[in-house]
């Protein structure tokens, strides 16, 4: 996960110097795109913060057809493996725990909607996606998995830079309701909001 | 010649005594008569075979004898008193009348038949006696479903003196002044005042009822005992519960020491209030006391602690525990019946001690645990007629019993009474013969020398949570009671009837932590010593995981 962060991090700071003069002029419409990125992920829910901490780092990967005018229909995959440590439900007698490890894994589908037909730098997404999620222990057989589908919004800019490469910053919130939980939650939902910062190549574009 | 006209002679006499005793009572089918013990003794072994006894006497037996049977008494010149030439359909009683006033108030509530030692038949119709007899009076059911054996005097078929095979002296006999030590006044009182509290424990309330069920409450609260309810039907279709609690012995589970004590009560104001402080919280209090300090140890013999009910109704909750071990084959070495343990009408007062002549060797027994564990002044009386208490039953099915008393004349003066409170009674001679109870228990179920439980078992509990699992943590402490304990095996049990063990390796601490266990789910604990042969003491007191009492 530091990689990839890294990785788009180093590429913005290289790219970044030209972004400013090709924003301003008009470009090409471009058939399709890919984002390679990393985000910043806020859980929703407090259970979920207190176990595995405010921030973690899942990767993304989106890749986008345009259909028609401003829309496109977008493809992607994200993933989020953290770790943490268990909690005790009161009363504390002790201050032993466990580690603890989630991944979640999501296949996504979204339509996109640009704020002009021939791209532009605001963009919004709605989508739905199917997650695959595990929770485990360390040394214990304690092993939790299981699969749910949540809808999940974004928001966001492209800023253009060197050709046919974009950066892309966008805000995400998503669903993932559980339906399961434990003594901290009935019900968890694995979802929250996604700061992420990405890289996107555009292809298929007029010249 | 002579011979045979005196030959002659004999038939036609005891044709003709036969056919005036059948006459003059009346007789059709069966009746109950009274027989005189020596006169029995003339009678063929066929013949007493044959005979179907209701109750023995100190001196006589009230047998249901039948046409033929009263032949043959005729036959022999055998005396028969014919108590009730009629029976069936009637509730008989043995009443026991301690003057001539009682017996005068007797007669104006049905009919009387004095038998022997203040001992009467009474009955009236087919009423239950408590329900009609003044409250100063205690009643034993005759039932003439009963079928005893009439036996000859020293060839009766007794459980043999259990002598053989204990094994007095030596390490195992050590614990017992330290098990006499650990009976508690406070704990006596406060078991009385319990008792008490429920207002009346008259059997047909459900105030004794719910005394029944703190009883089995109390029993199953205390590690290693088996506790459970004994139903059964009295007086027509009443139902109500004995209370027992089984201690199984180490070697020899099937042999058996029985203490216990009726926990129902009587007063002249019995469906409101009967507090029955001495008759009988005092003896079920030692009862519950001895069974706290001894399910702690381990013996060779099983040990039963029992609580009768409807015992002032007639001794009905006995008798049908006795029967039912008669026909299950239970081998019980001996019973102590402790009724009215703690008045104390001169001091210092002396525990009366009643045995039958079967019976007298555990008399001996508990006058010389008294002295030596209690010390406890003593009266050994051989009394067969000393029936009102729930000795009696097990004395009819040939087990051996004896009944500790304050007073066999019953002096307290609040017997039967409203007044029969706890501040009425002595509590430190309740508890001398608690303890003297105590010791003579422990000395026939014979202790094994392993080590004592240990104590102060404690829990505490965790529960550790991720987002979809959760798992409890149990920490155990415990304190050690014997310096030769090399380790500690920790038991676990989720329905307090199986265990299984916790620990993977023996403890050499006192302290242990159950990890990973089931979050919604509660465990029960025991903990036990073990000592350099591997041999294990008996569990201690259980605790629940979240660390309060089960």
């Amino acid at each position: 996960m530091f990689k990839t962060t890294a990785f788009v991090a180093v590429f913005v700071l290289a790219v970044l110097p030209s972004a400013a003069a090709a924003s301003s002029s008009e470009g090409p419409a471009w058939r399709g795109f890919c984002v390679l990125g990393g985000g910043a992920f806020y859980p929703g829910q407090s259970p979920v913060r207190s176990l595995y901490g405010d921030v973690s780092f899942p990767a993304h990967v989106q890749l986008g057809l345009r259909l028609s005018g401003p829309l496109s229909l977008t493809a992607g995959y994200r993933y989020l493996g953290t770790a943490g440590t268990t909690q005790a439900v009161k009363p504390a007698v002790d201050d032993e725990s466990y580690d603890l490890r989630i991944v979640v894994h999501s296949v996504r589908a979204a339509f996109r909607l640009d704020s002009s037909p021939g791209g532009s730098p605001l963009f919004v997404q709605a989508g739905y996606a199917y997650n695959f999620y595990r929770e485990s222990w360390e040394g214990a057989s304690l092993d939790v998995d299981g699969r749910v589908g949540g809808a999940f919004f974004a928001a966001g800019a492209e800023i253009p830079l060197l050709r046919p490469l974009a950066l892309q910053i966008r805000l995400e919130y998503a669903l993932i309701p559980t339906k399961e939980g434990g003594a901290l939650s009935p019900e968890v939902d694995l979802g929250g909001f996604d700061a992420v910062l990405g890289l996107v190549f555009r292809f298929g574009g007029r010249r | 010649m002579t011979r045979k006209r005196t030959l002659w002679i004999a038939i036609a006499a005891a044709v003709l005594t036969a056919g005036f005793v059948v006459a003059a009572s009346g007789v059709s089918e069966k009746a109950l008569v009274r027989v005189d013990k020596r006169d029995l003794m003339r009678l063929p072994e066929e013949a007493l075979a044959g005979l179907q006894g209701l109750q023995e006497l100190e001196s006589s037996w009230i047998i249901l004898a039948s046409e033929s049977d009263l032949a043959e008494f005729g036959a022999r010149r055998i005396p028969a008193e014919i108590l009730d030439a009629r029976p069936g359909g009637k509730a008989h009683f043995l009443v026991f009348s301690r003057s001539a006033e009682d017996m005068a108030r007797l007669y104006a509530h049905g009919e009387v038949r004095p038998l022997e030692g203040g001992a009467v038949l009474f009955w009236s119709g087919g009423n239950e006696a408590r329900e009609i007899l003044p409250a100063e009076f205690s009643l034993k059911r005759i039932s003439t479903e009963d079928r005893f054996p009439v036996t000859r005097p020293g060839r009766a078929s007794r459980t043999p003196r259990p002598l053989e095979v204990f094994r007095p002296g030596g390490e195992a006999a050590d614990l017992i002044p330290q098990m006499v030590g650990l009976v508690s006044k406070a704990n006596l009182t406060k078991n009385i005042q319990d008792l008490q509290n429920f207002q009346t424990r008259y059997a047909s309330t459900q105030a004794c009822e719910n005394a029944g069920t703190s009883l089995y409450q109390f029993f199953s609260s205390l590690s290693n005992l088996q506790t459970s309810y004994v139903p059964f039907t009295y007086s027509g279709n009443r139902t109500t519960r004995n209370i027992v609690a089984v201690l199984p012995g180490k070697s020899s589970a099937s042999r058996s020491v029985i203490l216990c004590a009726h926990y129902d009560s009587y007063s002249n104001q019995a469906s409101t209030n009967a507090p029955g402080a001495d008759d009988n919280a005092s003896g079920t209090s030692a009862v519950m006391e001895i069974a706290r300090v001894l399910s702690s140890y381990a013996f060779d013999f099983t040990l039963k602690f029992i609580c009768f009910s409807a015992e002032e109704w007639g001794l009905y909750g006995s008798k049908d525990y006795a029967q039912k071990a008669k026909a299950a084959g239970e081998t019980i070495l001996g019973v102590i019946n402790m009724d009215m343990i703690g008045y104390e009408d001169r001091a210092p007062e002396d525990v009366d001690v009643i045995v039958n002549s079967a019976s007298e060797w555990l008399g001996d027994r508990y006058i010389s645990a008294a002295q030596r564990y209690a010390p406890l002044p003593t009266l050994k009386i051989i009394n067969g007629n000393f029936r009102g208490s729930d000795h009696s039953p097990f004395w009819d099915q040939g087990y051996t019993a004896l009944c500790g008393i304050e007073d066999a004349g019953v002096p307290n003066p609040y017997y039967h009474k409203t007044t029969d409170t706890l501040s009425t009674l002595n509590m430190d001679f309740a508890t001398a013969v608690a303890k003297a109870s105590l010791a003579l228990a422990a000395e026939l179920a014979q202790p094994v020398a392993t080590l004592p439980a240990p104590s102060g078992l404690q829990a505490r509990s965790q529960v550790l949570s991720s987002l979809f699992s959760s798992v409890k943590t149990v920490f155990l402490t415990w304190q050690s009671t014997s310096s030769q304990a090399v380790g500690y095996n920790v038991y676990r049990s989720s329905n307090r009837t199986s265990y299984e063990k916790a620990n993977a390796s023996l403890l050499t601490t006192t302290a242990f932590t159950d990890r990973l266990r089931p979050a919604g789910v509660n465990a029960y604990y025991v903990v036990a010593a073990v000592d350099a042969q591997g041999r294990e003491s008996n569990f201690s007191a259980e605790v629940r995981d979240d660390g309060n009492l089960p």
